[in-house]
């Protein structure tokens, strides 16, 4: 077999079957199912018997109308004619007036399901009392239009943006991809530089570059990781569809108008684009620290610039998802280690023209070349030095 | 035919580690490559291998250079030991065996065939963390030869094992000598060296000091020893010009000397003293040669 192969599939097979890999892929299954199931799990503390029972006395209307809005608001009180709580209204006078008399605490909800009643009781008779037509309350009910015109030439480009209007599934898909990223970055780009640090701490590196070039077995190593890693989220993803499938989540999207138009499709596939060079950048670059450590103690040390550079793209990315226009993510999002973390966020903004996407993407992509260039010329002088301080090695290096 | 280097040389930076290095290792022969700490030995052994590229010089085995097409052929114990720690005996063998072009089930049979050999069958799905230091070196020495290679390079194989063990593993190296394989290996065991190699190379700070094979290199050093066993005082050789040292313990005198010619002459000042139980002149130690070679400071 191919060494390149063999390096790979014996990496792969070892990480896969790793018991930090099963017991994290079984809790991230564990939480997609909770997630998507959250409403059932609220409803299993929902038992029958917390229902409250409640008592009306007042008019016959003033019933009607207060039982109506009860329980449309609250579906745990129940109006009987006799229990021991009693509300008892009092409409002589404007406003209404209420006493609540009960032999147990009711809960917040039931508290606020009463008084949303009785203020809609209070309105009825204050706009009987002070003879307002309906049209009138529905004015008064109403919110004040505002529409910006700018003078400003700034907005208006010759490039068609990318997106008609916000949409909330498209922010939802972006913030999704930067969380993923930066966690599989977190979690992998230590794996990587662990395998790589723990060959060359543990001496074997020398048996096995009597064998393989360097070169191939730094890139099967890598390769073997982001496979692990892309195993990992495949599995992550296809169990949340089914779990989507099979819950009720469905119907509470498309309350909270998640829909999706005619931009998110690009979002997504640009998305990954981005993720994939994004991963490939970091795990790389997490190989080339990891062959400068020569004891395991050492590890975290090295990979802190990594560690910085990722929380710093993550944060920008993350704090101007509702700002997609701000300066900051402008300049950000063409350094090649922010703009995994930055560019999907750019993809949100209407005036963001296709151009941009594409030098980024390019950037991006000869970075992910010149650095895995980087790390194979690095690796092959590192993995015999054992010097303590990474300055010493990149002295000595020189000199190989 | 066989290994054959030519001035080879490395130089990082200003300092040279390996110096004009020249010596031939017959095709099925056992040759030593000896050295005090530093003197270049892992240098030249990665050099060997191409781990190193070589400032200047040639490596060639059979006339052909030894590049990653070769390496399958080669088997290769480091100085440095250490195997995965994470992974089981048979995870790291195989492994390591794959590498080396050998399908897995052959591998498999092979460690097995070792392991036995070794007395260690019952570490094969023990994680190497969990192995003491000897049984890893075991490990080690068998994931190095496993493949049956033609070339065999052991860089200070028996440092660190107890008697029993070194004996073991000596075997071993014997018997792959013995089915055809080159082996050449580093040591700081001097009687490893004269019960296995026919040829050595000494090494000093980077330089050839001596090469060729053991007896031969015993003829051209000339200074011998002379042992003088009887109840006489001889203590006047002490000043008897050609003898270098003198050593009285109990009855037995020690007498090292310039070279052979001044035996005869303190021979005769020592007859006519009466019954000796016992004159001869030894060949020196390879001990004694190396701490000549190696040992002498001239800084």
């Amino acid at each position: 077999m191919n060494k390149f192969l063999v390096t790979l599939l014996s990496t792969y097979t070892q990480k896969v079957k790793s018991k930090s890999f099963i017991i994290t892929t079984l809790l991230l299954i564990l939480f997609v199912f909770a997630g998507m199931n959250f409403d059932k799990i609220l409803n299993l503390f929902d038992s029958e018997d917390e229902k409250t029972v409640l008592t009306i006395e007042a008019t016959e209307e003033d019933r009607e109308v207060v039982t109506d809005v009860i329980t449309s608001f609250d579906d745990t009180i129940i109006i009987e004619p006799d229990s021991n709580n009693v509300l008892t209204i009092d409409s002589e006078e404007l406003p209404i007036k209420a006493t609540l008399t009960t032999d147990n605490e009711l809960s917040n909800d039931n508290h606020q399901a009463i008084e949303v009643a009785l203020d809609e009781l209070n309105k009825i008779y204050v706009s009987n009392a002070i003879d307002i037509s309906e049209e009138d309350l529905a004015l008064l009910d109403s919110t004040a239009d505002l529409t910006v015109k700018s003078s400003d030439p700034d907005g208006e480009t010759d490039d068609v943006g990318f997106f008609e209007s916000e949409n909330l599934l498209n922010i939802v898909i972006i913030y999704a991809v930067i969380m993923l990223m930066f966690f599989i970055i977190m979690g992998y780009a230590s794996q990587i530089a662990t395998e790589v640090a723990h060959e060359k701490s543990s001496r074997v590196i020398e048996m096995i570059v009597s064998s393989i070039s360097p070169t191939r077995h730094v890139l099967a190593k890598v390769s073997a990781i982001i496979l692990v890693s892309f195993t990992q989220i495949l599995i992550v993803i296809g169990s949340g569809l089914i779990a989507f499938k099979t819950s009720s989540l469905q119907k509470t999207l498309s309350d909270f108008e998640l829909v999706s138009n005619e931009q998110t499709v690009p979002i997504i596939v640009y998305s990954i684009v981005f993720l994939v060079l994004g991963l490939l950048l970091y795990l790389i670059f997490a190989a080339l620290l990891g062959s400068f450590i020569s004891r395991m103690e050492d590890l975290q040390q090295g990979l802190m610039p990594l560690t910085f550079i990722s929380i710093g793209g993550f944060y920008i990315g993350l704090f101007n998802i509702m700002n997609s226009d701000g300066t900051l993510l402008k300049i950000s999002s063409y350094f090649p280690f922010f703009t995994p973390f930055t560019m999907p966020v750019r993809l949100l903004n209407l005036d963001t023209p296709m151009s941009v996407i594409y030098i980024s993407i390019v950037i991006l992509a000869i970075s992910v070349v010149l650095i895995l260039f980087l790390t194979t010329t690095v690796y092959k002088r590192n993995i015999l030095m054992n010097d303590s301080s990474i300055l010493k090695s990149i002295k000595k290096m020189k000199n190989m | 035919m066989g290994l054959k280097i030519e001035h080879l040389t490395k130089e990082f930076g200003n300092y040279t580690a390996v110096d004009n290095l020249n010596f031939n290792v017959q095709d099925g022969e056992m040759y030593g490559l000896l050295g005090g700490n530093g003197a270049g030995k892992t240098t030249t052994f990665r050099m060997i291998l191409n781990i190193l590229k070589p400032t200047s010089g040639s490596v060639t085995f059979n006339d052909k250079k030894i590049d990653y097409n070769f390496t399958d052929y080669i088997g290769y114990l480091p100085e440095e030991r250490g195997l995965h720690p994470k992974l089981t005996v048979e995870e790291q063998v195989l492994y390591l065996a794959q590498l080396k072009n050998m399908s897995k089930q052959d591998a498999k049979k092979q460690l097995e065939y070792w392991l036995e050999r070794f007395n260690v069958s019952e570490n094969m799905k023990k994680k190497i963390g969990a192995l003491s230091k000897g049984n890893q070196q075991k490990i080690q020495l068998i994931a190095s030869i496993i493949h049956d290679p033609k070339l065999v390079i052991l860089d200070e194989p028996f440092s660190g094992l107890d008697p029993v063990n070194v004996e073991l593993l000596k075997e071993a190296v014997k018997e792959l000598n013995k089915n055809g394989a080159t082996i050449i290996f580093s040591t700081h065991r001097m009687e490893h060296v004269e019960e296995l190699c026919e040829s050595i190379c000494i090494l000093k700070r980077g330089t050839q000091v001596a090469e060729g094979s053991i007896q031969s290199i015993k003829d051209d050093y000339k200074q011998k020893t002379i042992l003088i066993r009887g109840t006489h005082d001889v203590s006047f050789l002490k000043d008897h010009p050609g003898v270098l040292s003198y050593n009285k313990s109990n009855d037995l005198v020690t007498l090292k000397i310039e070279d052979e010619t001044i035996a005869q002459p303190i021979y005769e000042r020592i007859t006519p003293l009466g019954y000796f139980s016992e004159f001869s002149v030894k060949d020196p130690t390879l001990n004694e040669i190396f701490i000549s070679k190696v040992g002498e400071r001239d800084e």
